[in-house]
């Protein structure tokens, strides 16, 4: 399989790298590459001014890997709508790393910024460090977040995590920030710590899951218990429902609730 | 000797809050300022600004530490030339200038290729943002003032921030329907007791943050007649209970909020939850919710930027076309990211009102301010750009906080001789479009 | 044969020299489109902006070079909006809900429209001064009032929205039958259709009243419909170019039988019977189109029981003492029970009323669809196999009881030409803007829709392509738009009626509304020519 190298050149400002994504890359030669458009600022520029291109012994074969690295916060938009291959990120990225996504993997060493996995509908990502506000969130106006997929965080997330998502799944390894699955109308979020105020607060429908404490808003009543688990510990989850004030049918488990 | 006084009275639409008054009078005497009827204090205050003499007066260009006098035209030319070179120009403020001006800054940012943002991104862009997750039911003023008996003030500050907005507008004005403030109740919610709360029939006093717990809360009692079982420590229930009593009774309410809602906590959620409130609250009666906008033209400046180009503020022409995404394109966050080597400020002070955060983000930018008064960022700016003041000394046309297009006028003719935001603009734009 | 314009008329003989030529060999020559019923300007329409970043987001279309900013779908920007109408041949719009109070931000909308000349409807059914005058009976200073509100608005004619419902909801409240007292006003909707018609008749407007129905959109509301239109029967007919008393706009909204949504049906039937059997009313189709769309109407209780049923996002902006109105995005799906009957109840009215001068084809942009999608609807009325292919996709429930397969008629090209062209410019009285003829106004579209000589019907596809994109746009004389390019800057004019009457018993009664019970003064309430676009007074502007 072939497999590209990007390392980032370093930029004081945003970049945006919509096009490093396998389903552009697939059938293009180092040189066509080379001139892919990228833009920063007002301008646009090619894919080389930005990066050192290399190729893993030349196999004729489609793009199947693409790795970046010196990553930073500024690279926004990897991954962008990509629907197949993998993409390894050595360092952090910047806003809406594979968002739109429909296939393929996105495995980032580091943190991303946020609306990571914004609206996507299948494929998987995997955070290694910590996330930021809107991870799997929907866009301005749209009524549905990411709709499928699977999102990992093994680190942290901020605010607004899988807000209005509407299929598929988040797991977050530590805590998660406020309004958790604000609007949620479908999928499975499950944080194995804790998360902050207002979780699940006009929740529609769906699950979400939590193996420390949080703190859930008024319009969730309880409904019973459930036994599950995690790592080989035993855990006993209050279940709620709600958010009632939206007629909701969402689910919360949870370890503890915090006042 | 015979002294000739002329004496005349203009009508005059007041260009300081968004309540817009437009039955301000202004008498003037040989094309002074005489007397001022109608308006409040700050309306008044706004208006004889056009005779103070802290004024921006000339053009000025940075050179070193100094800043030297130009005429318009190397003003404009210089305008044009840092903002033709800068990567990523930002373009803000727009909220104290007229609808025209508004438009002519959103072409400029198009052709740059940079963004336009407004004052709206600090201050109600929640309402915005909030609109375009479920929507407003909202009304004009005049609906008010004819029909509403229930009249709640939430996070605002009417009396000292709106000052005729109780007498024009809500519970001291007299309509068709009820015919004085004896027939309204008033509910006043805030976390200090405002003068508006001394007057209220009743007072909720929130914690700091707590209202999206006391919305939520609210609506819980509303929806389902009895509070939530587990109850959030920061409500006080009783209050609420007593509030929604109140609230379920009224044939027409609304809900008009400030700062203390759009600005607090997730100023955003609280709008969301508001909103969903009121949509509640229509199966039982009518409600709306009429934002309390500052300035006086910031609702125009939402309108126009969303007519033009689908988007109420923050909007990114980078990429050629424009791109909205609050907490991305929002000034804060784009100055925060080092995003924009350029900052033109048109009718705005961002340098004496953004956090200190940001505003260090600025050191090293190029900076352009556009504006009638001195502010820190004329102080901070390498170019300054001196107007007339548009509602005073020049036309136009603005929105009240409803949504309602009104007409500025020229109450007088300045004596300076500088052009209005409009006609700067212009040059503005035929400069750069003519050297693109 | 050849078409020679000149200074922006046909002419016979060209003086000039140098004429730009266009060979139009094998091409379909038609005066430009004229609709007159879309919402594309104002405060509603930039309240679905507002409502809907997304759609923003998703349709960047073309038009975004130099200062052009073009986004949106079913509220495109303004330039985007003279663009897309321009590259489909069209000339002349109207949009149909102004409320007075925020006229001037319509006007302010509709300068930045290029290429299109405009025309507005103010709304006036739940007018308090109308509605107090008509209760009062003083209907001779209604006439007077009527010209002074459209001369202050700058408007075309009048437009009535669920009369007397607007004020109902102002309390919450709906009025669902024209019988039925309006709250606090002693009087009826049937009282406000009938004298607004008349007094619309009297005055002299080029246009009828366009009447938007009480309990629009609901189950069972044909009778409502038939009922408005006979109000208005003993009024005769009008003088002038459009003879029609009352003008039923997007008439498929307005024709369902049944009691609930589950025994919904088609009153097609029904209310095409009556138009063909009465000479007074003209009405628009109101053609619904399987796609998502922004709703957007003065009826504000119609829009929250759409939100109710959708649960989804809801704007609702009253405005003080003259109109309600509502946005609601919405989805019309094929799969659909009622949405079925619905696209099936447009098409049948346009098939089932025999002369094509009584209708314009509409989508009422954007309620049932965008007006991008008018070419699509020809395509349907022109071509029974290709609404068969349509029908086949529906909802099966809906497919066996809907009469529209029963129907054999296709449209000439000839007829779909009225439809889009001729019909809606008489109804409108600009009929001259829509002929072709010595010395009228030169709008011309040209289009390539293949072989001529063959029934162009028979190919929907090819059909659809070529009249979704004119070769050439002419206005006024001027090639605007050659194959969905723009070519040169134009603006249109802004027709509009009324007049100042000065009389005293008009001043009184105007200044004391203001000073009651408007927020604003009076004259801040009256949109100036300057604010216009090459406005054009079609009645005189001083009337004794
Ligand atoms: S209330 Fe506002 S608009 Fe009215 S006079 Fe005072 S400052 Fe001016
Ligand atoms: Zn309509």
């Amino acid at each position: 399989m072939r497999k590209i190298i990007l390392t980032f050149k370093g930029h004081g400002r945003p970049v945006l790298v919509y096009n490093i994504s396998p389903s552009v890359f697939r059938s293009k030669s180092l040189d066509q590459l080379k001139k892919l458009e990228v833009k920063s600022g007002n301008k646009t520029y090619q894919l080389k001014d930005f990066f050192i291109i290399e190729e893993e012994e030349p196999v004729i074969e489609p793009v199947e890997t693409i790795i970046i690295e010196n990553s930073t916060f500024n690279l926004k938009r990897i991954g962008e709508k990509m629907d197949t291959g993998r993409i390894v990120v050595n360092g952090d990225a910047g806003m809406h790393l594979g968002a739109y996504m429909k296939g393929g993997e996105i495995i980032v060493n580091g943190s991303v910024d946020d609306w990571c996995g914004a609206e996507m509908s299948g494929g998987m990502i995997n955070i290694l460090e910590n996330a930021g506000n809107f991870l799997g969130a929907n866009y301005i106006g749209s009524l549905e977040g990411m709709r499928g997929g699977v999102i990992k965080v093994e680190g942290s997330t901020k605010d607004f995590t899988g807000m209005r998502m509407a299929g598929g799944a988040i797991i977050v390894k530590r805590n998660c920030g406020s309004f958790l699955g604000y609007y949620m109308v479908n999928g499975e979020i499950t944080v194995e710590a804790s998360s902050g105020s207002e979780t699940g607060s006009r929740m529609r429908g769906g699950v979400i899951n939590i193996y420390g404490s949080a703190e859930i808003g008024v319009g969730f009543k309880k409904v019973g218990l459930n036994y599950i688990t995690s790592e080989g510990k035993k855990l006993t989850l209050h279940v709620f429902r709600g958010d009632s004030i939206e007629s909701g049918e969402g689910e919360i488990r949870i370890r503890e609730v915090s006042k | 000797m015979k002294i000739i006084v002329n004496r005349i009275i203009v009508k005059a639409t007041c260009p300081y809050c968004g309540c817009l008054c437009d039955d301000v009078e202004v008498t003037l005497e040989d094309g002074e300022i005489y007397s001022i009827k109608n308006a409040c204090p700050l309306g008044r205050m706004k208006i004889n600004s056009a005779t103070s003499n802290v004024r921006n007066l000339k053009y000025l260009i940075k050179s070193g530490n100094d800043k030297i006098e130009v005429t318009v035209d190397e003003a404009v030319e210089e305008t044009a030339n840092l903002l033709l070179s800068a990567d990523k120009p930002i373009l803000y403020g727009w909220s104290n200038t007229s609808c025209e001006a508004q438009r002519l800054g959103l072409k400029i940012a198009k052709i740059l290729r940079g963004v336009w943002d407004n004052t709206t991104s600090v201050c109600h862009g929640t309402a915005a943002i909030a609109t375009a997750e479920s929507g407003i039911p909202s009304a004009t003023l005049g609906e008010v003032k004819n029909r509403a008996d229930l009249i709640i003030y939430w996070g605002s500050n009417p009396l000292e921030a709106h000052p005729r907005h109780f007498k024009r507008y809500s519970y001291y004005s007299k309509g068709r329907f009820v015919s004085n403030n004896a027939r309204r109740k008033m509910i006043v919610i805030d976390v200090r007791e405002t003068s508006a709360a001394r007057l209220a029939d009743k007072f909720i006093q929130v914690k700091p943050n707590s209202d999206y717990k006391v919305i939520s809360t609210l609506h819980h009692i509303i929806k389902f007649g009895e509070p939530p079982e587990r109850k959030a420590a920061e409500v006080n229930i009783n209050d609420l209970m007593e509030a929604a009593k109140l609230i379920k009774e009224a044939k027409f309410g609304v809900v008009f909020f400030g700062l203390g809602l759009t600005m607090t906590g997730y100023g955003y959620c609280n709008l969301d939850a508001l909103y969903s409130l009121i949509r509640e609250l229509n199966r039982f009666s009518k409600w709306v919710t009429i934002p309390m906008r500052g300035h006086y033209n910031v609702t125009g400046a939402n309108i126009v930027a969303s007519y033009m180009t689908g988007f109420p503020f923050a909007v990114d022409f980078s990429t050629g076309k424009p791109y909205y995404n609050p907490g991305e394109t929002t000034i804060i966050d784009l100055l925060y990211h080092n995003e924009c080597d350029l900052l033109m400020s048109v009718a705005a002070d961002p340098l004496g009102t953004l956090p200190g955060e940001v505003v260090s983000k600025t050191i090293g930018m190029k900076i352009i301010a556009q504006d009638p008064f001195p502010t820190p960022t004329t102080e901070a700016a390498d170019i300054v750009l001196p107007t007339l003041i548009c509602g005073v000394e020049t036309g136009g046309t603005a929105y009240r906080m409803d949504g309602v297009p009104i007409p500025l006028k020229p109450i007088l003719k300045s004596r300076l001789n500088l052009l209005s935001d409009e006609e700067l603009l212009k040059k503005i734009l035929e400069r750069i479009s003519w050297r693109r | 044969m050849d078409i020679l314009i000149e200074n922006g008329v046909f002419v016979e003989r060209i003086k000039g020299r140098d004429p730009i030529v266009i060979n139009a060999e094998r091409k379909v020559i038609l005066p430009g489109g004229v609709d007159l019923h879309s919402h594309f300007a104002g405060s509603k329409v930039t309240l679905g902006r507002l409502l809907r970043p997304e759609e923003h987001r998703l349709r960047h279309q073309f038009g975004n070079s130099g200062n052009h900013i073009g986004t949106g779908w079913a509220t495109p920007t303004p330039f985007l909006c003279g663009y897309l109408y321009s590259k489909l041949g069209y000339a002349k719009i109207v949009e149909p809900a102004v409320p007075p109070l925020k006229a001037r931000h319509t006007h302010e909308e509709m300068r930045g429209i290029p290429y299109m000349d405009k025309m507005s409807l103010l709304l006036l059914g739940n007018s308090w001064i109308i509605m107090d005058l008509i209760a009062q009976k003083r209907l001779k200073l209604l006439e007077k009032y009527v010209l002074w509100v459209l001369w202050a608005s700058k408007t075309y004619g009048i437009k009535l929205v669920a009369p007397g419902s607007g004020e109902a909801w102002a309390w919450g409240k709906s009025i669902t039958h024209i019988d039925d007292e309006i709250p606090n006003f002693s009087i009826t909707p049937k009282d406000i259709i009938y004298n607004l018609a008349r007094v619309n008749k009297e005055i002299g407007l080029k246009t009828p009243v366009h009447l938007h129905t009480n309990n629009l959109g609901s189950p069972g509301n044909y009778q409502t419909t038939i009922d408005s239109l006979k109000t208005v029967e003993n009024l005769g007919l009008r003088d002038g170019d459009s003879p029609f008393i009352i003008h039923l706009v997007h008439a498929q909204f307005s024709s369902y039988k049944g009691d609930s949504w589950k025994t919904f049906s088609s009153g097609s039937e029904e209310v095409a019977a009556y138009i063909n059997s009465n000479s007074h009313v003209s009405f628009d189709l109101g053609q619904i189109i399987f796609s998502n769309t922004t709703t957007m109407t003065a009826d504000g209780a119609w829009q929250y029981n759409l939100y109710r049923l959708t649960g989804g996002k809801w704007i609702n902006n009253d405005v003080e003492n003259e109109t309600a109105s509502g946005i609601v995005p919405y989805t019309f799906k094929r799969k659909n029970y009622v949405n079925a009957i619905q696209w099936a109840v447009g098409l049948e009215l346009a098939l089932l009323v025999k002369d094509p001068w009584k209708l314009a084809v509409t989508t009422d942009h954007p309620n049932g669809g965008v007006f991008t999608s008018y070419p699509v609807i020809i395509a349907w009325l022109m071509n029974k196999k290709f609404r068969e292919r349509t029908i086949e996709k529906i909802n099966s429930k809906a497919k066996h009881i809907i009469i529209l397969p029963s129907i054999d008629r296709e449209y000439t090209l000839f007829e779909t030409v009225i439809v889009t062209r001729s019909a809606p410019a008489r109804i409108m009285g600009v009929k001259d803007g829509a002929t072709i003829g010595i010395g009228k106004e030169a709008n011309l579209a040209i289009y390539d829709l293949g072989d001529p000589e063959r029934d162009l019907g028979e190919n929907p596809v090819k059909l659809i392509k070529g009249l979704s994109s004119a070769n050439y746009n002419i206005k006024n004389g001027l090639i605007v738009m050659k194959n969905g390019v723009p070519v040169q800057d134009f603006n249109g004019v802004t027709y509009y009626s009324g007049g100042v009457n000065e009389s005293e018993e008009l001043t009184e009664l105007v200044d004391y509304y203001f000073k009651e019970y408007y927020t604003v003064e009076k004259e801040n309430y009256i949109v100036q020519k300057g604010e216009v676009m090459h406005p054009v007074n079609v009645l005189e502007e001083v009337f004794k």
